[in-house]
């Protein structure tokens, strides 16, 4: 009884230790926000947050992920600012860009799964594929012998668990001016890169924006079609696939210009007049399916470009360069403010996640 | 109390401090633990089985929250509610050091539910806390430089936004 006693009263001033094992579970029912906190810990915590198995487990139990953060950056200085467009646009977060680079030499080529996929044109030229939340990047040189690539974009493979940059320049052997473009992808995981079989796709379109759009398991860029009526279409590459395919774009009253955006999870786009720089906002809602292409009645000021939609229908997006505006979905302004953005500044929205790339 | 449970088998189990609590077979049953004791035993069980990391204070709680749940469990209508008023109440009846004796308990009972309940309740507790409280909650010791933290805490600025008093 004596020793019972004893054992009792020690236990009650000691502080319970629990195993990692257990500890590790209870992390994962953490949101983002508190893990990244809970990093300072110490360096055993910080160790267990960034383990790959245990970021990816946090990554599929969370029930969505969306492109919830607007970064911008001036290719001239190595902090970016980051906006979350679910809280007050007014509140933003310095982060540190992860490459040296020259004055503008800096490039974004698209964004997925919490990695934003940079193009540094100096120091050999390559990609960084970059997450600004845990601060992780990695270097993605080009294929031997070629140079700077007229497009690219980035995605995540399901099917195979890896991460695709997918790039586009003009052929190497191709000494004629025809349209002749060669197509290829790294694979993250293999570490390799691969030319991409186009058929004859390559003499009929050519890719008008530089940057991917990544949804539905696909990169899309914007395209002219070569051959015919010269139509504007949007180009997919499907990343289990490996092939490419065409979605025609709505039909469009006024004519303009169009953007590839990820409008609360769907394919957008937005046509901007020139003239009068009035905008529309089209969505697919039905992956592929064209006639499901739906236009969204919100009336925006003009010369305003969106960037995102909310959780709650809220539009962000940036008008005259400075200014950052959220409006509601009836295109009520609720919150504008001004930013150092100048003509340099790119912009671009990425989601928040913990994942490390698969191999690292 | 129906008939059958009156005639129902009584499992004996025996913690640290030599405590012995007599268990229905039916609330064993969710003791994975025990169960798998009872399973791999040839003959019925009549002694008590010994429970060498399981203190009086713990296999009391457990055993409340398992007749709790096994008694809201048998009236459909009211389970939910009642179900959640009582896990309510019963998260809030311990100090933090009494809910992760608790978890320790749980786990090696293996007591499914209850361990899945007691660690939402540390996340919901922890959730907005500051590192400090963590630190203290868990008896970890920061092994950070001064140095090494600031910089970590500059570099994720956003995370420490809007964390509440300890």
């Amino acid at each position: 009884m004596e020793i019972e006693n004893k054992k009792r009263k020690t236990r009650n001033h000691e502080v319970v230790a629990l195993p990692q094992e257990l500890l590790e579970k209870i992390l994962l029912l953490l949101p983002l926000k508190s893990l990244l906190r809970f990093r300072c810990v110490s360096k055993q915590w910080f160790s267990m947050i960034s383990d790959s198995h245990f970021t990816k487990s946090h990554f599929d139990l969370a029930t969505t992920t969306t492109n919830d953060m607007l970064i911008y950056f001036s290719p001239v200085n190595s902090v970016a600012r980051c906006v979350d467009v679910e809280e007050s646009i007014h509140r933003d977060y310095a982060v540190r860009i992860p490459v040296t680079y020259e004055h503008y030499a800096l490039r974004v080529r698209g964004s997925c799964r919490g990695f934003i996929l940079l193009l540094n044109c100096v120091n050999g030229t390559h990609f960084v594929m970059w997450n600004p939340t845990t601060g992780f990047h990695t270097r993605v040189s080009y294929p031997s012998g070629l140079s700077y690539p007229l497009w690219a974009g980035v995605g995540y493979d399901k099917s195979s668990d890896d991460y695709l940059v997918v790039a586009g320049w003009r052929d190497r052997f191709e000494k004629t001016y025809n349209l002749r473009h060669r197509w290829e992808f790294f694979s993250v995981r293999n570490h390799s890169w691969k030319e991409i079989e186009t058929g004859d796709f390559h003499s009929n379109h050519l890719i008008s924006c530089n940057s991917g759009v990544f949804c539905n398991g696909a990169i899309h860029w914007l395209a002219v079609r070569t051959v015919g009526d010269s139509a504007r279409v949007v180009v997919a590459f499907g990343l289990e696939e490996k092939n490419l395919s065409i979605i025609s774009l709505p039909d469009l009253q006024g004519g303009g210009t169009p953007t590839l955006n990820l409008l609360g999870g769907y394919l957008g786009i937005c046509y901007t007049e020139w003239q009068t720089w009035r905008n529309e906002l089209w969505v697919l809602k039905e992956y592929k399916v064209e006639s499901s292409w739906t236009k969204l009645n919100i009336d925006f000021p003009d010369g305003f470009i969106p960037m995102c939609l909310t959780r709650g229908s809220e539009c962000v997006g940036r008008k005259n360069i400075k200014e950052l505006m959220k409006f509601s979905d009836k295109g009520m302004l609720l919150e504008s403010r001004r930013t150092s953005c100048d003509i340099h500044t790119i912009m671009l929205m990425f989601a928040r996640t913990l994942l490390t790339l698969p191999g690292q | 109390m129906s008939g059958i449970s009156d005639t129902e088998r009584m499992i004996t189990l025996k913690t640290v401090e030599g405590t012995l609590f007599d268990v229905k077979s039916s609330i064993a049953k969710d003791i994975k633990t025990v169960q798998a004791f009872i399973d791999d035993s040839d003959d019925d069980v009549t002694s008590p089985i010994p429970l060498p990391n399981v203190f009086t204070r713990e296999l009391s709680r457990i055993l409340d929250y398992l007749n709790n749940h096994h008694r809201f469990r048998s009236d459909i209508e009211k389970a939910d509610e009642e179900m959640a008023r009582y896990d309510a109440e019963f998260a809030k009846s311990m100090s933090h050091e009494e809910l992760k004796a608790l978890i320790l308990a749980a786990n090696y009972l293996n007591v499914k539910d209850l361990l899945e309940f007691l660690n939402q309740t540390v996340a919901d507790v922890i959730q907005n806390k500051s590192v400090e409280f963590v630190r203290n909650f868990f008896g970890i010791e920061n092994d950070y430089t001064p140095e090494e933290e600031e910089k970590l805490r500059n570099e994720n600025e956003w995370a420490f936004n809007g964390v509440e008093q300890d």
